[in-house]
């Protein structure tokens, strides 16, 4: 009796592996479907930082020739959890990131290098005790049929990225290649371009997208039974501006020199004297994240403002006087000014916007009627006049960053960086380690870390998409994540464009 | 065999193997390992090949338990009948709604020599696809709304060629069943071990293996390693299939008690 209870103590340690022997069974029968049954196979591909500069580079030396491409603006601030979560209108994560502030239990979640491991956590749905909820998989991997190839898939992924790629490359091929046999549509999420774009440069991520084109093309001549039609979307860009590690920062270093104490839960705040917030640091991204009490929210943005890494800090803004009742209002701050203000009537979808601001200054051409101190645009018109601009739909993300969308506790500022600074996130205790992923970004909102790409064989495309919308263009994903028992979660208000309408 | 078994409900036999190998074990605590055919030699000794192939479906080896010896394991419960044949199932398949058993015969038995004869059923019920733990893992079917039936039948030849390397041939012929979406068809395989016994407790494996032949599906290649001390046995490897569209790599851990 006793070896039967160590065999059964034996076979409880050896659950983890139990999924290998799962997955060798499943990928050794094979199995073949009836290609008059589903002859053509759309595939829908997320890839993880797929800038629009990297994909127009990629398309220079002859990738993805007459492929339709579209710029694809991303929500502010555009970081992959959040990102992804929004563009599927999928279950929204608890922050922007997993190191998030959660004001219902006044805590900050998943703090430090300590917090950093819960990305090595691998999703475990299927297991019958609950991971806690700040260390759970986000929602949309279950939008993909393919997301990873190995339990501690994001672990290698960092630690060496064009690998890490090349063998996800290979795992997503052979899954297209056997769901295909019965499946009219297929999706995938490819990690490793983002860890490109972070740890090595964009000339790796041509390279990485042109082997791409490649193994498609490829995998269409091995496949000629069906047609295969792909789609790529990312969930934002990639600056490719390299961060000298002096501008890797803490902006808690710098909100302290600007007079504000940094702190880890309201309950502290409330001690401290004077203007105190939590600040969120998690990754090494282009923004911060900070929460603040609400009176406190204009002052310390301000403040913020002021930081040597800030361009611009936004905020939830006051009331103008002379504007309409109702509007929810957005504030930008730069240098200790308050450089613009607008409001937002959702129920006419539009912005009203006062004329004594600098909009040129921000490289955004609004234009108003002789002498008039106000004027009122359509979300169509401030898409298309920012859209190629230094802050591409600056009115919409800066409005939206604010919003339980995606997000179930937005921030109350987010401080966007300027070039070349970047959010030391996570301090590991190796010092090598704090040069890691120094070689690009994203998170802020000029242009060069938010636009992205959408790439379709499908349809054709308009100059650029907002990201909110892309299920529209793609009914056949939409049941595809149906199909695969997806929750779909209400988009941001007025996010729908009219894209006949645009230029 | 098979079709008494096809209508058994799998957990009872899954819940017999287990009452079994429980009443096996309290009945005769020092029930000796099972082992090829070496009287000359004490068990101890000399490294023991194991009784089932670490890779599933198109690997197996000749060696069989003795009549009434169980072995239970993460990745096999297996118990002999008669000295002669094998029933056994994958019980943690069953958890991932796959339903299964197998069974072996020893067809031949000679001094270097033995041949068996296997077969196995598998039911992969609806959701068996998705059913991974995690979704880190996936599976190149789809079997979310559908009920697919495999059945690879074959024989192993397991061959000592020296008292250090034991060789087992397997060839296979799998059965794949379904009323649609996938097409019924039958797909040849043949899979080689060479297994070098060198260590009193220690046994390494190299893996190769060639799926479809004509209609080629992937190749396979891998290495293990097996450590059997007295009734325990614990076998690890990593094995990778090759298919025209790329490689998958693929670790393997089993262990198991022979009570």
């Amino acid at each position: 009796m006793r070896r039967l209870l160590l065999a059964l103590v034996l076979l409880g340690l050896a659950a983890p592996a139990c999924d290998w022997d799962h997955y060798a069974m499943m990928n050794s029968i094979p199995a073949e479907g009836d290609p008059s049954r589903n002859p053509v196979v759309r595939v829908y591909l997320g890839l993880d930082g797929l800038s629009h500069s990297a994909v127009e580079r990629a398309r220079e030396r002859g990738a993805f020739a007459g492929w339709n491409l579209a710029r694809f603006i991303p929500m502010f601030p555009a970081t992959s959890d959040a990102s992804w979560s929004r563009v599927l209108h999928t279950a929204p994560f608890a922050g922007l990131e997993y190191g998030h502030f959660d004001p219902v239990q006044d805590r900050v979640f998943n703090k430090a290098v300590g917090g950093m491991l819960v990305h090595l956590v691998p999703p475990l749905e299927e297991i019958p005790f609950t991971v806690p909820a700040y260390a759970q998989a986000p929602a949309y991997y279950k939008a993909f049929d393919y997301h990873a190839s190995s339990y501690l898939d994001a672990l290698w992924s960092y630690d060496r990225p064009s690998y890490g790629f090349y063998k996800g490359l290979d795992n997503l091929f052979v899954a297209l290649a056997g769901r295909s046999q019965v499946q009219d549509t297929f999706s995938a999420y490819v990690l490793e371009t983002d860890v490109i774009g972070h740890i090595r440069s964009e000339d790796d991520m041509v390279e990485a997208l042109v082997s791409l084109s490649e193994r498609i093309e490829l995998f269409k001549r091995q496949h000629p039974e069906r047609t295969f039609v792909f789609t790529f979307f990312g969930d934002h860009g990639i600056d490719g501006v390299a961060k000298p590690l002096d501008k890797v920062v803490d902006l808690r270093d710098q909100l302290a020199a600007a007079g504000v104490t940094s702190v880890e839960s309201f309950e502290e705040a409330d001690k401290v004297e004077g203007p105190a917030a939590i600040p969120i640091l998690h990754t090494r991204v282009t923004y911060v994240a900070i929460h603040a009490r609400e009176h406190q929210v204009p002052e310390v943005a301000r403040r913020a403002s002021t930081c040597e890494a800030a361009d611009l800090v936004f905020a939830r803004g006051e009331p103008r006087e002379g504007a309409p009742e109702g509007l929810a209002w957005v504030s930008a701050w730069r240098e200790g000014n308050l450089v613009a203000s607008f409001g937002y009537d959702a129920a006419t979808d539009s912005y009203w916007l006062p004329s004594d601001v600098d909009w040129a200054a921000l490289d955004l051409p609004v234009t108003f009627a002789p002498g008039a101190s106000s004027g009122v645009f359509s979300d169509e018109a401030l898409f298309a006049l920012s859209v190629e601009r230094t802050y591409p739909d600056f009115f919409f993300r800066a409005r939206t960053a604010f919003e339980p969308i995606s997000v179930e506790f937005p921030p109350d500022i987010v401080v966007s960086y300027r070039h070349p600074f970047m959010s030391v996130g996570y301090q590991a205790p190796i010092s090598s380690a704090n040069e890691v992923g120094t070689a690009g970004s994203h998170g802020a909102m000029d242009r060069l870390g938010s636009i992205g790409a959408l790439l379709s064989e499908e349809r054709e495309l308009p100059a650029a998409v907002r990201s909110d919308n892309l299920l529209e263009f793609f009914p056949a994903l939409v049941e595809h994540m149906k199909r695969r028992n997806v929750e779909f979660f209400p988009g941001a208000q007025g996010a729908e464009l009219d894209y006949s309408a645009l230029p | 065999m098979t079709s008494l078994f096809r209508r058994a409900p799998s957990w009872f036999l899954l819940g017999l193997l287990l009452t079994a190998s429980a009443a096996r074990a309290a009945e005769v605590p020092e029930q000796p390992a099972p082992e090829q055919p070496a009287p000359e030699q004490p068990a101890p000794e000399r490294p023991v090949s194991p009784l089932t192939s670490l890779y599933p479906l198109w690997e197996n080896t000749a060696h069989l338990l003795g009549h009434q010896d169980v072995y239970l394991g993460t990745s096999n419960a297996e118990f002999g009948i008669l000295d002669v044949a094998q029933l056994g199932t994958h019980p943690l398949s069953f958890i991932f709604r796959t339903p299964n058993v197998h069974g072996k015969v020893r067809l031949l038995s000679r001094e270097r020599l033995t041949v068996a004869a296997h077969a196995e059923l598998l039911v992969f019920l609806p959701g068996a696809s998705e059913a991974f733990t995690s979704s880190n893992y996936i599976s190149r079917l789809d079997t979310r709304d559908i009920v697919l039936t495999v059945i690879p039948v074959g024989a192993t030849a397991t061959y000592q060629l020296t008292p250090w390397l034991t060789l087992h041939g397997t060839t296979t012929v799998m059965g794949i069943f379904d009323d649609g979406p996938y097409r019924n068809r039958l797909v040849p395989g043949l899979t080689a071990v060479a297994e070098f016994m060198a260590l009193r407790h220690h046994t390494f494996r190299a893996h190769a293996g060639e799926m479809g032949f004509w209609n080629h599906d992937f190749n396979l290649l891998g290495a293990s390693y097996c450590f059997r001390y007295k009734w325990f046995e614990a076998q690890v490897g990593y094995f990778v299939r090759f298919m025209i569209e790329g490689r998958q790599g693929n670790p393997m851990l089993a262990l198991g008690a022979y009570l």
